[in-house]
């Protein structure tokens, strides 16, 4: 639930989309909710990084009034809301994507198809189930960028390769330092979603070699090689194959 | 298909509700020569037009997960509903918990059930005389059995003869061929086997061959599109593309969409004469009258319906006498506990759709130990099974998401993809004096009529039973070499809340005594003979096996009566 007014709120959007927030820097909110991220106690900050840069702790409202409704038109699909991030969040998140899920020969990468307007459509939801993840993605793009142009005087998405690398590698740190927690919370909960979006395309699909969305006449079962993979495993565990 | 000559007489029997029981009960007398008003609360309804089968998850929104407006996805069927319809609340009792699931819609629920159509069995209708537990229906399994071959036909399934104890099959002839197990069902099998338990061809009411029919042809499955989303093509069953088009062809079904009942309204103390609609898109209030009323709402609804049309002659609601409307409410008891089977994982990849639901089952098995009381719970469950090659979605984390980029991660996931099991539990509810519905005293909805107040509380008896299930289930996904995703979980912090399997019924329960019943067993009100209650508020007990084959068995054979009884005369 948000408890900032709807004008500060819609300051803050303006702000992140134009702007980096200026982060003062104080600790760690008490109240955020901590992700499910290990701690390690008085680990030194990996090279790059400020620690003094704080999480920007802000909440966005809920409402869901702007859904698509009890009764959609199932045949065509939209998404009514608007969305949330610039042109330049949208550049970090692809930028992200490909260093998750980067192209190789099963498939692009997933910021080349743009893994970015998933992300914004999820975290500009309406409703009270994506606003935790709004919450962490909002919170840490702006962070990304702060840290960036501490580092380099460019925000993330201008940043070069090996500054993206560089903190990626730190937010994959496990178990992290403490200035880390709340960064690293946002990413484990961005690389969920980058994989989920990618997935659920065509293109995650055939890449993951699922196979399905088929109409057929009749269900053949299971491959031979499918089949005598079973037989292996019921052997090894010393199971009769079922009659 | 609104019509306002409608709202005048002229019908024989009104119906109230088009689900599962109002629309088979529409088919039954139609086609026995009856005119029949079926008045429905929802919006008129076309799957062929309004299903998408082979939508994709990244042309809905949200990758078409569920969200409030539409809480099992976005391309599910349900359509103004789910566990909360818009202006139509109910309430719960301070600190007690149960789940309504409706949707507002013609076809009712049927638009986007599960499908899985288990025949109650010779036990499950004499339950007390087994255990001494609840209550006897007024009916054996040999006097029901007629009306499941009839229902199975026209509804379409699939099934094996497995030849179980207290588990019928269909006769030969009836059901169409299951569709071949998948890898992790001959798992769970070969594992579940070993252990003593069955796992055994399931039944769904999913057609495998084609449907041919002049009005209302229906395709065999295709394998590939999720049946709540409803089935344009007519292989899973709705009312919506059987009997209902049916039910119109014979030129004797008037439908009206919109239209709310809000109460029965009498002629005299044991004879109704119609029904009173709130018609949802202008508030108008109309009255109907006919010879007979059928209510086929939902368990719940109907209740509500009798409880509000209580007047001077019936004080504590219509047909109350015996004061157990609303009262024995009963949904299907539900567990779950998945495993995660390393074995499965890196397997070869193949097309492991097939039809949306399980090909295999485990159905319930311990008789002869509950008969020599060696369990502390006194009635059955089964499983429902699941698995195969699910995509990662945006809800990814956790264990499933290894932390690792590149190529790792997408070796990790692809491995990963098939390496799941699922076990979920449903097993017979025993009614209880806890648990039970009746009208709110404050709260009405936005037509005005009071709501519902539901009561809650689980018995030692649905707790051990889960409790039960959780080993059953943990034991075979050991032996599959699994790991058990809540190995911490209990009989108590695994079940589900009431409604939550969204089998509700007993709430106008039949019997052979006026006392201790509401329906005789031609489902007829004992004190207002000329008004049927033909949904899940007419069980006598809810066994695991899911509920609506019965529904709808039950409201053809009571409408065949009542067909028979009119054209000879009876409330005329
Ligand atoms: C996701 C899901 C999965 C399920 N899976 C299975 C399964 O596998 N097997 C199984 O046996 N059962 C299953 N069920 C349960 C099954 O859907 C119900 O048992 C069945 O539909 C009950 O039939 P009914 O006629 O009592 O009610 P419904 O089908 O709910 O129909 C009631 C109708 O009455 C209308 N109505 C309500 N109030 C009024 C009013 N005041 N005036 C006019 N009309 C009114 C409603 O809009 C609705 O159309 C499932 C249900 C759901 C939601």
């Amino acid at each position: 639930m948000t408890t900032l007014s709807r004008r500060t709120t819609l300051a803050w959007l303006a702000a992140a989309a134009t702007a980096i927030p200026a982060v003062p820097a104080v600790a760690r909110s008490e109240g955020a909710t901590a992700p499910a991220v290990a701690r390690s106690e008085g680990a030194t900050a990996p090279a790059g990084l400020n620690p003094q840069i704080a999480w920007p702790d802000i909440e966005l409202p809920v409402n869901a009034a702007l859904g698509y409704g009890t009764d959609p038109d199932l045949m065509n699909p939209i998404a009514p809301w608007p969305l949330r991030l610039s042109a330049e969040n949208r550049e970090a998140i692809n930028i992200l994507g490909n260093l998750v899920l980067p192209p190789d020969e099963s498939g692009p990468g997933a910021g080349d198809v743009d893994i970015a307007a998933f992300v914004d459509e999820w975290i500009s939801s309406p409703y009270e189930a994506q606003a935790g993840d709004r919450r962490k993605v909002l919170n840490g793009l702006a962070w990304l960028d702060a840290q960036s142009l501490e580092a380099t005087g460019k925000p993330f998405a201008k940043a070069d390769a090996a500054t993206h690398a560089r903190i990626v590698d730190a937010l994959m740190l496990d178990p992290v330092p403490e200035f880390l927690v709340e960064p690293a919370g946002f990413f484990g909960r961005l690389r969920g979603l980058i994989v989920g979006g990618y997935y659920t395309l065509p293109e995650g699909k055939a890449a993951i070699g699922f196979q399905g969305n088929t109409p057929m006449k009749d269900y053949p079962g299971p491959s031979d090689e499918a089949v005598e993979h079973l037989k292996g495993l019921l052997k090894h565990l010393n199971l009769p194959y079922p009659a | 298909m609104f019509d306002k000559a409608a709202r005048s007489t002229g019908h024989d029997v009104i119906i109230v509700g088009s689900g599962a029981g109002g629309s088979m009960a529409a088919y039954a007398l139609t086609r026995a020569g009856i005119n029949v008003l079926l008045l429905e609360a929802g919006r008129s309804y076309d799957p062929q037009a309004e299903v998408n089968m082979l939508g994709q998850e990244h042309e809905a929104p949200l990758r078409g997960v569920g969200t409030p407006d539409k809480p099992f996805g976005y391309y599910d069927a349900t359509i103004d509903g789910g566990w909360q319809v818009p202006g139509e609340p109910y309430t719960t009792a301070k600190d007690e918990k149960f789940e309504w699931w409706r949707s507002r819609m013609l076809g009712g629920r049927t638009n986007h059930w599960g499908r899985h159509v288990p025949r109650f069995g010779p036990y499950d209708f004499k339950p007390f005389s087994r255990d001494g537990i609840g209550m006897d229906w007024p009916l054996s399994y040999d006097e029901v059995a007629p009306w499941y071959d009839r229902t199975e036909e026209i509804v379409g399934l699939w099934g094996a003869p497995n030849g179980l104890e207290n588990h019928p099959d269909s006769p030969p002839g009836i059901a169409h061929p299951v569709p071949k197990p998948r890898v992790y069902e001959l798992l769970i099998k070969a594992a579940a086997n070993d252990l003593g338990v069955p796992c055994v061809p399931s039944r769904y009411a999913i057609l495998t061959k084609d449907k041919p029919d002049d009005v209302a042809p229906r395709n065999a499955c295709y394998y590939t599109s999720p049946c709540g989303r409803g089935c344009s093509i007519g292989a899973a069953y709705q009312a919506t593309t059987s009997v209902l088009p049916l039910a119109m062809a014979t030129g004797r079904l008037t439908v009206v969409t919109d239209a709310m009942v809000s109460k029965v309204v009498m002629k005299s103390k044991h004879k109704a004469d119609g029904v009173e609609y709130v018609d949802r898109k202008t508030g108008q209030t109309y009255k109907v009258t006919a010879k007979a009323v059928i209510l086929a709402a939902s368990a719940c609804e109907t209740s509500r319906l009798m409880l509000n049309s209580r007047n001077d002659d019936h004080p504590n609601g219509l047909a109350n006498g015996s004061g157990q409307v609303g009262r024995n409410l009963v949904d299907t008891v539900g567990g779950y506990t998945g495993g995660i089977i390393p074995g499965l994982e890196g397997r070869p990849i193949y097309n492991e759709e097939g039809a949306d639901q399980a090909h295999l089952y485990i159905p319930w098995w311990l008789y002869k130990e509950q008969a020599e009381g060696k369990l502390n719970f006194a009635r059955g469950y089964h499983f429902e099974i699941g698995g195969g090659f699910r995509l990662p979605g945006p809800w990814t984390g956790g264990a499933d998401l290894p932390k690792v980029n590149g190529a790792d991660l997408r070796a990790a996931m692809k491995r990963k993809m098939g390496n799941r099991v699922h076990f979920s539990l449903r097993g017979e509810m025993i009614p209880n004096k806890d648990c039970y519905a009746e009208i709110d005293p404050n709260v009405r909805d936005k037509w005005g009529i009071p709501v519902l107040k539901f009561h809650w509380k689980w018995s030692d008896q649905e707790i051990n039973m889960v409790q039960h299930g959780l080993d059953t289930a943990r034991a075979i996904i050991k032996r599959m070499g699994g790991t058990v995703v809540n190995p911490n979980d209990t009989g108590e912090s695994n079940i589900r809340p009431g409604g939550f399997i969204i089998h509700e019924g007993g709430t106008a329960r039949m019997g052979d005594d006026p006392k201790t019943s509401v329906l005789d067993a031609y489902n007829r009100c004992w004190e207002v003979p000329n008004l049927l209650v033909a949904d899940g508020a007419m069980l006598t007990s809810n066994p695991h096996k899911n509920p609506t084959l019965t529904i709808m068995a039950l409201a053809w054979r009571a409408c065949d009566k009542l067909a028979a009884d009119i054209k000879q005369g009876a409330f005329a």
